[in-house]
């Protein structure tokens, strides 16, 4: 192993380590016009003046209090989208990913507040990206996710069970909640050899 | 809500924060919204997201529903108050829109330039894409050997201008591109626009250098 790097990126030989609007400096010395904007998000440019000063005024002060808590530059941006657009509520989280899964999460509370659970199917469009998570990666559809992207199954802790061929079944439990994955309902039982892992908090 | 009590969702985590030459894009489209969610270009490229809704279609989210750990980082989401002071100041959009146009022009004579190399310029605002008639990754090559940097998307689709947002907040970077030498922006120097001046036209200028080369490859390859 050359590189201890996940190889999931086709990279280029160029670092950079200096950026300033629209331009990168690279550790060889050339100057690239930067049309990818980091993956398309330096709205403002490399090196904005005025998110370094904000970044570095907020980290001199207080880094992370729990969201219990108010702060007041928050709910300034918050109201500021508000203002500027159809919503009259924003949440922030740390990525687009993220903002869609708690999209897809509104969607189906929406219709469970409204007595129909079941409604929770959501029509995406063909030739889409909307995130890496899996639930994204189910609503983007590619072929080439299809083997990640299908919906997961909740177990019961201990309910894995021995049948009468030796073959280990599950059986599902499914809280009935709105945003499960699967919200069929009903218990049913899934063959181990379909299920590529268990995931158990410890705690 | 539209038709059958469905809800309607965008996702502009792309198109979103003034990429179209509106602040969403939705309002481009004429689209009325019930939730959505923004773009991750609202942090100015520090990890940040937002979903908006509107108060009808979160009436499922109550407290202790929803929650996330790092987003409470203070400083994680301290640019999207600066940042959407900016593109939120009188002007910027327009300006984003007068060189979306700008570029998109440019980039038709391009095109009809060198018909060998590019398709179909696509898009909209400055979120636009050359559809390449050669493989995408080898024009991102031989754009980045003429010191411009864009990215494929799919087999054949070069998406350019992202950066050519950054002309007012960084003092006209892409401006200056059109000057002979290429300066870049100095640290701090604010450049007001020059009326349909040259922002957007960077990639303009690099490209014709490089047609030529990128086709001596596909030729080599």
């Amino acid at each position: 192993v050359t590189s201890h790097l996940l190889p999931t990126y086709a990279r280029v030989d160029l670092a950079f380590e200096r950026g300033e609007g629209a331009w990168l400096t690279a550790t060889n010395g050339e100057r690239y016009l930067d049309f990818t904007g980091g993956v398309a998000v330096n709205a403002l440019g490399h090196a904005h003046p005025r998110l370094i000063e904000a970044i570095v005024a907020q980290a001199q002060k207080v880094w992370h209090v729990s969201n219990l808590f108010p702060h007041s530059r928050r709910r300034e941006a918050r109201e500021r989208l508000c203002e500027a657009s159809f919503a009259d509520f924003v949440f922030f989280n740390n990525s687009g990913a993220e903002a869609n899964e708690l999209g897809i999460k509104i969607t189906r509370k929406y219709h469970w507040a409204n007595g129909q659970p079941e409604r929770f199917r959501i029509i995406t469009f063909e030739g889409a990206f909307h995130g890496r998570s899996l639930a994204t990666l189910a609503a983007t559809g590619a072929p080439k996710y299809l083997e990640v992207s299908s919906g997961g199954r909740r177990l019961r802790p201990g309910r894995a069970r021995r049948h009468r061929g030796g073959e280990t079944h599950h059986r599902t439990q499914h809280r009935r909640d709105p945003d499960r994955a699967d919200p069929g309902g009903r218990r049913r039982a899934v063959s181990a050899a379909r299920v590529p892992a268990r995931v158990a908090r410890p705690v | 809500v539209i038709g059958m009590g469905l809800l309607l969702m965008f996702d502009e985590v792309q198109t979103g924060i003034g990429r179209t030459g509106e602040l969403f894009a939705y309002q481009r489209a004429g689209g009325r919204a019930r939730h959505h969610v923004d773009r991750q270009a609202i942090g100015g490229g520090f990890p940040l997201g937002a979903c908006l809704a509107t108060a009808e279609a979160a009436k499922g989210m109550t407290a202790g529903t929803h929650g996330s750990t790092s987003a409470a980082i203070r400083w994680r989401w301290r640019p999207a108050t600066p940042c959407s002071t900016s593109l939120l100041a009188p002007g910027f959009l327009d300006r984003v829109r007068r060189t979306a146009l700008l570029f998109k022009q440019r980039l038709a004579e391009l095109k009809d330039r060198h018909p060998a190399v590019i398709a179909e310029v696509r898009g909209e605002g400055l979120l636009i894409g050359l559809r390449a008639l050669v493989p995408a990754g080898e024009l991102v090559d031989a754009l980045r050997a003429e010191n411009l940097l864009t990215v494929a998307a799919g087999e054949n689709v070069v998406r350019t201008p992202a950066a050519a947002h950054h002309r007012r907040g960084r003092g006209g970077g892409c401006d200056r591109a059109d000057r002979p030498g290429r300066d870049p922006p100095r640290r701090g120097h604010r450049r007001e626009a020059e009326g349909q001046g040259g922002g957007g036209m960077t990639g303009v200028r690099h490209f014709p250098s490089i047609s030529p080369r990128s086709r001596r490859r596909n030729c080599a390859g």
